[in-house]
């Protein structure tokens, strides 16, 4: 009989794993309740072990509302000699490379809004360093935005551009 | 103890302890590693990008409590070196081979991976890392395991019976995860205007396949679409437990997630949530089925006779293509 079985058979065994068991379920009831006093106490107790062991999860799936928007990232990269160029996230495809993609759009969704400033200067710099052989001065991200209209009005709006922030590139930044 | 007492305690027993064959952990052990190793071969092209010192994102901001093998900002050598663990890991897993460490391993990991680049994670990951931690917890390697093959290979096609609360753990966070997920639904608008499946679908970035227009601008489909699924994720996290119903919610809710999984890039969130939904399949069934699946394999199989019996195949039976190669 394994260690485990031994465990699971004896009372002291199945008393510790009944608290462990009781633990999860109230962690999972924690993290999940709707934003109130209550769930801040609750998430805050557990917060220690959720975090430590990765139970923390959200399952708010489309919800509280589906995008009502199709977004999209480019960046515009200006070169020593002048010349412009254009670089998307490597989200085309729609077999194999979707298993890839969904993350460079969930990276896309994360960093777009105006509260991700701190990740805008990493992202510009590993597009800048993707193009280091061509010289890049500079890296401009653009972002993109298209609203989609209620549904039995067909279509959508034509898409909208914002360039949000700018990096320029020194030689040493490449490195 | 009070009768009443007495009864709720032995529920608890018999719901969280009472012995079961393994058929199904040892089946959702097999599905799992696969899913992760599917996931772990995704992040190929990426690596750099996501989890180096020169990606996106080349420092983690660290949330209290959480912690990662590759930390806040981990060497190329160290990325590369947990990803070909995470790989090989996994592997083992689905295997059964080295399971506990196989799954402890999967588990941190997972977790590592997750926390040094949280900006590029869905759902799906979350599902995947939780259930993960469960499978950790759970005697995994008991049936249909390299482990058990090298341990008892006599009677590989038995499956042991065990206390199956890890999963119990499972069933119990694929029902949360459906109920909250209702909740959080409900207090929106557009579910509750019955759009919000129109608009779920045409998020152009997240478009796989363009929807039909009548499955977007229909209002009548639209609503038929969107309280469909609302009634349906509340059913999986209620009625599923009802074990006459079970099979058809399941069987719908896989229709929906493969539905989902046409239209829209979710990522791994479709493959993990069916991969979970092996958790739901009784032990009894679930061994009913493979030893059936044995029988069968086995009854297609050449029957193997010792070469000594055989009798020697007389010369005027050999076909007269052979004759005739032999006298050349």
């Amino acid at each position: 009989m394994s260690l485990q079985e031994h465990v699971e058979r004896s009372p002291y065994g199945q008393a510790v794993i009944s608290g462990l068991i009781a633990f999860v379920l109230v962690a999972i009831a924690a993290w999940n309740l709707p934003a109130s006093h209550l769930q801040t106490i609750a998430s805050n107790a557990v917060r220690p072990i959720v975090n430590g062991v990765g139970l923390d999860q959200a399952w708010g799936v489309f919800a509280p509302n589906p995008r009502q928007d199709s977004i999209g990232l480019v960046a515009r990269i200006r070169y020593a000699d002048g010349s412009v160029a254009y670089w998307t996230p490597p989200t085309q495809g729609r077999y194999v490379e979707p298993y890839r993609s969904y993350r460079w759009w969930k990276w896309v969704e994360e960093i777009s809004p105006d509260r991700s400033q701190p990740f805008w200067q990493p992202a510009a710099l590993w597009v800048a360093r993707q193009h280091r052989a061509a010289d890049p001065t500079s890296v401009t991200l653009i972002r993109r935005w298209r609203d989609n209209l209620p549904p039995g009005q067909k279509g959508h709006t034509s898409w909208h551009q914002y360039e949000f922030f700018t990096l320029d590139v020194t030689p040493g930044m490449l490195r | 103890m009070t009768p009443r007492g007495r009864d709720l305690a032995a529920g608890w027993h018999r719901f969280w302890f009472a012995p079961v064959d393994t058929s199904t952990l040892g089946v959702l052990r097999i599905v799992t590693g696969l899913v992760v190793f599917g996931w772990t071969l995704s992040l190929a092209p990426d690596l750099s990008a996501f989890f180096g010192p020169h990606g996106i994102l080349p420092r983690t901001p660290q949330p209290a409590w959480t912690f990662s093998l590759l930390g806040a900002s981990p060497s190329m050598t160290l990325v590369v070196a947990l990803y070909c663990l995470l790989l090989v890991g996994s592997l083992c897993l689905a295997a059964g081979f080295g399971t506990r460490i196989a799954a402890v391993a999967v588990w941190l990991l997972l977790m590592s991976f997750d926390r040094r680049n949280a900006l590029i994670l869905n759902a799906g990951d979350d599902l995947l890392r939780v259930d993960a931690f469960y499978l950790m917890l759970a005697p995994a390697g008991a049936a249909l395991s390299v482990d058990r093959w090298l341990r008892h290979r006599d009677r590989f096609w038995e499956f042991p019976q065990r206390a199956p609360w890890a999963v119990r753990l499972i069933q119990i966070q694929l029902s949360a995860m459906y109920l909250f997920a209702v909740w959080a639904k409900v207090r929106g608008t557009d579910w509750n205007d019955g759009t919000a499946v129109s608009y779920a679908m045409r998020v152009g970035d997240l478009t796989r396949f363009p929807a039909p227009h009548f499955l977007t601008d229909n209002l009548t489909v639209v609503n038929l679409l969107t309280y469909g699924t609302l009634a349906l994720e509340i059913s999986l996290a209620l009625l599923v437990w009802n074990r006459r119903l079970r099979p058809w919610l399941l069987l719908a809710g896989i229709a929906m997630h493969l539905s989902i999984e046409f239209g829209i890039l979710v990522g791994f969130f479709s493959i993990a949530v069916i991969a979970s939904y092996v958790a739901w399949v009784s032990p009894e069934a679930m061994t009913r089925v493979l030893l059936g699946a044995r029988q069968r394999l086995r009854r297609g199989r050449p029957v193997k006779i010792p070469a000594t019996v055989l009798p020697l195949p007389q010369p005027a039976e050999r076909p007269r293509h052979a004759a005739s190669r032999s006298l050349h």
